[in-house]
């Protein structure tokens, strides 16, 4: 018998129809393929990451817990903090979920209709993904406040939108659009016109089409669209923090929050904060894939 | 049927033009309104607004970051996209999940974390400050901070990519005997230039805009841990508002060129690199 | 270049895709894998050619042990079902690519002579400057071979070399394959679903079912003597009934066909009880006559004469004929001239 690890050798004189009993190589690690450079490639990809995402987030899942359980719970319900979360999620909520027929109207308009011009409107959609956060926080403030291009008319129907919590939603609102209309395009681009056609055929008119056909084909991308644009919402910074009023309990966002705390020294309670929202996002973002995997099944 | 037809078409000019007007309003107009502000007392003093020291060196800081962060987010990107779309093993999908944690992450949390580890009270902060190295409120901390926040760029892009090319060519080049570095360089290389290009670019503009996880690690030292987007919060409350407009303004044109060139790039290349 | 595969088994997961194969390939033979999918013939190409490593096993190459070798150490020209060239190069740099690579590449000179040589072999010499996705896909075939054979291999393996390529270009690219063969005598095993291309290429095919080669021989001994049913029901497109074998005559199910005597049979069950045989189209007699007992279901025209379906009890037939006078609806007689029948359980 041949010792499991070792390789048998080719036997010539063998008669045929027998062979030897298989010989089994022991793989520690299955075999990830022919090409060269797996382990140079996974070795850097790894420490790479572990060094750039793991080590940091562990850090911050730590932290907290030097206060202890109960000072993690103190530090949570401090009702400013549960304000500046529930601002937070909330505007981000909604403002991703009127995103979703803004966005659903754009990545309509631009896979269907052939326009001139329809390339600048491509590139605008990037334009919250591409801008710095600063200077699109800096530009809607100066278009919403009291005595800009839009904030005066807003102002004069009664509207303050700069410095409330109004404001917040509407930071919210541009930098997510990218987000639903990409997703929402390629889902789009490739749906079969037969579908509707077929429908047609059978008797349905536009709005039956529409609702029955292809809007139950687009609600997986829309939900993701959705979750995607909540997501970059929830912890954005840079372009709302102008125009929010940054008033505690009133208009003050968490990742605000997670600042302040870190300017005080109170590093356990603002990676309380962070890990709160990680934690939140993540199930929200959880449940929201859930029912996407429930639509497309 | 004609009647139809002509109310079909009168909906979809209409839907259009709502589209049209929703981005004007949305997107279009804030954009506008940077260059207007910026402008507002004439080109001479927007100039002059830039070449004030602190806005140099702002920007020279600016470009010093993305100038060290690009090129380490782009071999370990490379290396993440290689591994992961020409071999089979387990975990590959926790580490495409591991790449995309830092868009679902808050900046100020991007930020918070290096504080965490290398900040006065952080794991490593006393190791530091025996030794007098200064991670946090210097250049390090940014360059982290930026690394952090736009490491996923390139290998998003690549993925995609290199996995719907396949691996055929380069399992072709192996039994021509090829090796390792050949078959990357003659072989894989030359099909994802454009997209490597594309995700380079995106990568830069991030990291040149960055604002919250860089605000948490600068300290805000004028002239030494400012970079541009800081630079214009700082002008912006000390109510400079026309030089903080100036320089908001010079990163909004890095933001279309940025949008320009990925255009061009993808009317070149075959494959849409998507920015999401 | 003889080919010597003995004890080869791969698993992915819980399935086994090679169970315990053993194969001989003489120098210079033309051998066919031939199976349907999910044989695992695809798979004992790659691990022939270092694309994938056996679980147990040795492969050796003229003598040499090969299992352990990577692809690019062993010389074997791989031509992939999807041609696998180089999307950015041009067809004389796809061929030349196996040259340049090398440790101490040839002149430029000499890769010029051998590469324009190789394209005008396979007849594409005028593509050299062209790229892949600006020629047709024969043209890419003849291109993925070409770059295979400048490395000068010991062996050339074929995975599914025409299987996305239409009737026609198939045809005549089968045709001048062979003949390439006979020029090179160079050792091939090629993989393919489609019998009649194993038939007509190969010195020797290896039909293989589930992971394991059900029988190896040359072309006209598997269609003269299929080992067992599977292999008589995957060649030939012979008709499948079941029957009952007592010794001396074959009785078919149903009672209508009249039973067939032992000297009739080609192949005969090993002892009396339940058996399947397999009837192939020109293996029938159809007479017009009085007493019938089967109907004409549809007829259609072929290169050599007419198709016949004919259904008889509950089983349907096709007979090919030189001519006949029936027509669907019609009814007439018929009877089995030959056979090959196999044990049943």
């Amino acid at each position: 018998m041949v010792a499991a690890s070792t390789v048998s050798i080719a036997r010539a004189a063998e008669p045929a129809g027998q062979h030897p009993p298989p010989v089994y190589r022991r793989r520690l690690w299955p075999w990830p393929g022919p090409l060269p450079g797996f382990g140079l490639s996974l070795g850097v990809a790894l420490l790479w990451l572990g060094l750039i995402v793991l080590l940091p987030l562990s850090a911050l899942a730590a932290r907290p817990w030097t206060l202890g359980f109960q000072g993690v719970l103190d530090s949570l319900s401090d009702p400013r903090v549960l304000a500046a979360l529930r601002l937070s999620f909330l505007s981000a909520l909604a403002a991703a979920a009127v995103n979703v027929p803004i966005g659903l109207l754009l990545a309509w308009v631009m896979v269907r209709e052939n326009f001139p011009g329809r390339r600048w409107l491509d590139a605008a959609i990037d334009l919250p993904f591409a801008l710095p956060t600063a200077v699109a926080g800096l530009a809607l403030t100066a278009l919403y406040a009291p005595n800009g291009w839009l904030g005066a008319p807003l102002a004069a129907a009664g509207l303050k939108v700069a410095y409330t919590p109004l404001g917040i939603g509407v930071a919210m609102l541009f930098v997510g659009l990218p987000f639903v209309v990409r997703s929402v395009e390629p889902v789009l681009r490739d749906l079969p016109r037969e579908a509707e056609e077929a429908a047609a055929t059978l008797g349905a008119d536009g709005v039956q089409t529409w609702w029955r056909v292809i809007l139950p084909a687009l609600l997986p991308a829309l939900l993701a669209g959705f979750a995607m644009a909540f997501a970059r919402a929830v912890g954005e910074y840079g372009s709302v923090i102008f125009i929010a009023g940054n008033r505690p309990m009133v208009s003050e966002i968490a990742p605000l929050l997670i600042v302040v705390r870190l300017e005080q020294f109170d590093y356990a309670g603002a990676s309380a904060v962070g890990l709160a929202m990680l934690v939140l996002a993540f199930m929200i973002l959880l449940a929201l894939n859930l029912l996407q995997r429930r639509n497309r099944g | 049927m004609r009647r139809r037809r002509d109310g079909n078409r009168f909906l979809r000019l209409a839907v259009l033009l709502l589209a049209v007007a929703l981005t004007c309003i949305i997107l279009l107009l804030p954009l506008a309104a940077v260059f207007t502000e910026a402008l507002r007392r004439g080109i001479p003093v927007a100039l002059q607004a830039l070449a004030d020291p602190d806005a140099l060196a702002a920007i020279r800081l600016t470009l010093l970051v993305a100038a060290i962060a690009v090129p380490v987010n782009m071999v370990g990107g490379i290396a993440a996209a290689w591994c992961i779309a020409k071999f089979e093993f387990p975990g590959r999908r926790f580490l495409l999940a591991l790449i995309e944690l830092p868009f679902s992450v808050s900046p100020v949390i991007s930020g918070l974390v290096w504080v965490l580890l290398f900040g006065a009270h952080g794991w490593f902060g006393e190791w530091l400050q025996e030794r007098d190295i200064q991670i946090i409120f210097a250049l390090p901390g940014l360059v982290l901070a930026t690394i952090f926040v736009t490491f996923p760029f390139v290998a998003r892009t690549l993925v995609p990519l290199m996995q719907e090319q396949g691996r055929g060519a380069e399992e072709a080049a192996a039994t021509l005997g090829a090796g390792g570095w050949q078959i990357f360089r003659r072989v894989t290389l030359p099909d994802i230039r454009w997209a490597l290009l594309s995700g380079v670019l995106l990568c830069n503009a991030r990291a040149m805009g960055e604002f919250g996880a860089v605000s948490v690690v600068s300290g805000h030292i004028r002239g030494e841990t400012n970079t541009m987007p800081l630079h214009v919060e700082i002008l912006y409350n000390e109510y400079q508002f026309v030089a903080a407009f100036a320089v908001a303004a010079l990163l909004a044109l890095l933001a279309l060129v940025t949008l320009g060139a990925k255009a061009l790039l993808e009317r070149h290349g075959s494959s849409r690199a998507s920015l999401l | 270049m003889s080919v010597l595969v003995r004890g080869v088994e791969r698993r992915f997961g819980a399935s086994a895709a090679l169970r315990a194969v053993d194969l001989t390939v003489a120098a210079g033979e033309f051998v066919a894998l031939l199976g349907p999918s999910g044989s695992g013939k695809t798979t004992l190409l790659r691990i022939l050619a270092g694309l994938d490593i056996a679980d147990a096993g040795t492969v050796s190459i003229d003598g040499e042990e090969m299992t352990h070798i990577p692809a690019r150490l062993r010389r074997i020209g791989f031509v992939f079902q999807h041609y696998a060239l180089f999307r950015h190069m041009t067809i004389f740099e796809n061929v030349a690519f196996g040259l340049r690579i090398r440790r101490k590449p040839p002149r430029e000179a000499e890769i010029v002579q051998r590469v324009t040589g190789l394209l005008e072999r396979v007849q594409i010499a005028e593509l050299a400057r062209r790229r892949p996705d600006q020629i047709s896909g024969g043209q890419r075939q003849r291109a993925a071979l070409a770059r295979a054979l400048a490395i000068e291999p010991r062996l050339l393996l074929l995975d599914e070399p025409f299987g996305a390529l239409d009737a026609e270009v198939r045809k005549g690219l089968r045709r001048w394959l062979r003949d390439l063969h006979r020029e090179l005598g160079l050792t091939s095993l090629f993989v393919t679903h489609d019998q009649e291309e194993a038939m007509e290429l190969a010195d020797r095919v290896a039909i293989m079912r589930d992971g394991q080669i059900v029988q190896y021989d040359t072309p006209e001994a598997l269609m003269d003597r299929p080992i067992n049913a599977f292999v008589a029901g995957f060649l030939g497109d012979a008709a499948r009934l079941p029957a009952e074998w007592d010794g001396t005559a074959l009785h078919f199910g149903g009672g209508q066909l009249p039973p067939l005597p032992a000297s009739a049979l080609r192949l005969a069950p090993t002892r009396p009880g339940p058996a399947v045989a397999f009837i192939r189209p020109h293996e029938w007699s159809v007479m017009v006559q009085e007493e019938t007992n089967a109907t004409v279901r549809s007829r259609h025209p072929v290169s050599r004469g007419v198709r016949l379906e004919l259904s008889i009890g509950e089983h349907v037939v096709e007979v090919e004929l030189p001519a006949t006078p029936l027509r669907p609806g019609e009814r007439c007689q018929l009877g089995a001239t030959a056979a090959r029948a196999y044990d049943v359980g």
